[in-house]
């Protein structure tokens, strides 16, 4: 056997070797970093540079072990095998974070999305006028792989693919691979996890204002499972801006009850409906809810940012004349008592504050706090 | 090994199958023991103790951490499955 002396030096001389190092996130989101190269060579720690750290201090371990039992020692990788498909970054803690929060939106693992991301990011460069066009890029080979597989894999794989198919303005076919996703998700989880990823891949389709596909996942989200409010209250508001109120009231009335903006559509809804049909019954269950609706907003988010988007509402119903004004004055008097926005004129629910147009963007409702 | 033996790590190794998130460092220590490993607590200033079988793996069980922590647990088990499968336990 060596000396003690000689080993030392000898086990220091190959630590400084070219060794992988790869660096996994478990379950729990601790990070477990390791040398493929060599079994049995893994340290954990709560975050990357601790697990680093400790890897070092298993990798001098590991080799001085070898060393002291003549057992065989690999060569590194990256000396067999310049191109072996893993290297280690050192990225900001921050950009760290927002990839991990990626990962976890996407539902895939760090590793998925950053290969996602990096195959995108060497394409195009090279094809900067071509970017938005279907084939300019492809997929990986691996991912492509892991989609037309069974289970869990693909869930991951195939949202891998919506997310590259998403950032390459690709909306429709995005919400397209998602609800494939979602639909495999049915098959291994409990059908309220399918129906969340259903009413997500509608998030997008409504926020690229492709109405016709938002509904069509909504409609798929809330049949998977009839008790997801978030999905009902939006297909509720889906339905309330195509003027589709009697359908609107069905979605909307199941979330109304914990859900401040569901209820300010089902307002609207009731109340037009009712005046469309003459109907003194649905008029009068409309304004109930959508009374409700604005003294909660002004009471629980009366700060000024939301100011002006409830006035409109308030000028909004004060349009429809008689009683309607002098309810929208009721709630003015309400806000005056209750919000902290500072006092509003009772006479601006008929004559709006240096703007003519009176009319609530539905962008604007969408965005106001309440 | 004995026919008894190796019911017994194979016991071992089950429970940290189906509790991997409640394994401490003795746990792992003990059923790598029980495969044939023996157990070094002479290095790393007492971080880590090495199991280590002759001839065949080694790895490191944390001893700062109880329980460790799960991606440690899983790549022990799965070092631990193969030496329980190999045949080579007798």
């Amino acid at each position: 056997m060596a000396p003690l002396a000689d080993q030392k030096s000898r086990a220091e001389e190959l630590f400084r070797q070219p060794w992988s190092r790869e660096v996994l996130v478990d379950e729990d989101g601790a990070y477990l970093a390791r040398v493929p190269e060599l079994p049995g060579c893994f340290a954990d720690g709560d975050s990357l540079e601790e697990a680093l750290a400790n890897l070092d201090v298993v990798l001098r371990g590991w080799l001085t072990i070898s060393l002291e039992r003549g057992d065989p020692i690999p060569a590194p990788r990256r000396i067999a095998d310049s191109f072996s498909g893993r290297f280690s970054v050192r990225v900001p803690r921050s950009l760290h974070e927002a990839l991990s929060r990626r990962a976890e939106d996407e539902d895939c693992s760090l590793n998925q999305l950053v290969t996602v991301l990096l195959a995108e990011a060497v394409r195009s460069p090279h094809l900067p006028d071509t970017a938005s066009s279907p084939d300019s890029t492809d997929v990986s080979e691996g991912i492509a792989a892991d989609a037309v597989r069974s289970g869990s894999q693909a869930i991951a794989a195939l949202k891998g693919i919506g997310t590259l198919l998403r950032d390459r303005g690709d909306v429709n076919l995005a919400c397209v691979i998602y609800a494939m996703a979602a639909s495999l998700v049915a098959t291994v989880e409990r059908a309220e996890v399918a129906a969340r990823e259903f009413g997500m891949a509608a998030s997008l389709a409504r926020r690229e204002k492709r109405n016709r596909l938002a509904e069509a996942l909504l409609r798929e989200s809330v049949q998977r499972d009839p008790t997801n409010l978030r999905s009902s209250s939006t297909l509720g508001q889906l339905l309330y801006w195509q003027g589709r109120y009697p359908e609107a009231t069905v979605y909307l009335s199941r979330a109304s009850s914990i859900d401040s903006y569901a209820r300010l559509f089902l307002g609207w809804s009731y109340l037009l409906e009712g005046i469309n049909l003459s109907d003194e019954l649905q008029k009068r269950e409309g304004l109930n809810n959508l009374d409700n609706a604005l003294r909660e907003w002004c009471y629980q988010k009366g700060d000024r940012a939301s100011r002006a988007s409830w006035l409109r509402q308030v000028q909004r119903l004060a349009k429809l004349g008689g009683r309607y004004v002098d309810e929208a004055r009721h709630l003015v008097e309400f806000a005056n008592a209750n919000a902290n926005w500072g006092p509003i004129d009772p006479a601006v629910v008929t004559s709006p504050e240096g703007d003519d147009d009176v009319s609530p963007a539905p962008e604007e409702l969408h965005n106001s706090p309440l | 090994m004995a026919e008894r033996d190796v019911d017994h790590a194979r016991k071992l190794v089950a429970e940290i199958r189906r509790n991997r998130r409640s394994q401490s460092p003795e746990d792992l220590a003990r059923a790598a023991s029980a495969l044939g490993f023996a157990i070094d607590r002479s290095r790393s200033k007492d971080s880590y103790v090495w199991a280590i079988r002759s001839p065949g793996p080694k790895f490191p069980i944390p001893t700062t951490k109880n329980p460790v922590r799960v991606g440690t647990v899983t790549s022990i088990l799965r070092i631990l499955e193969e030496v329980l499968t190999d045949g080579s336990l007798g």
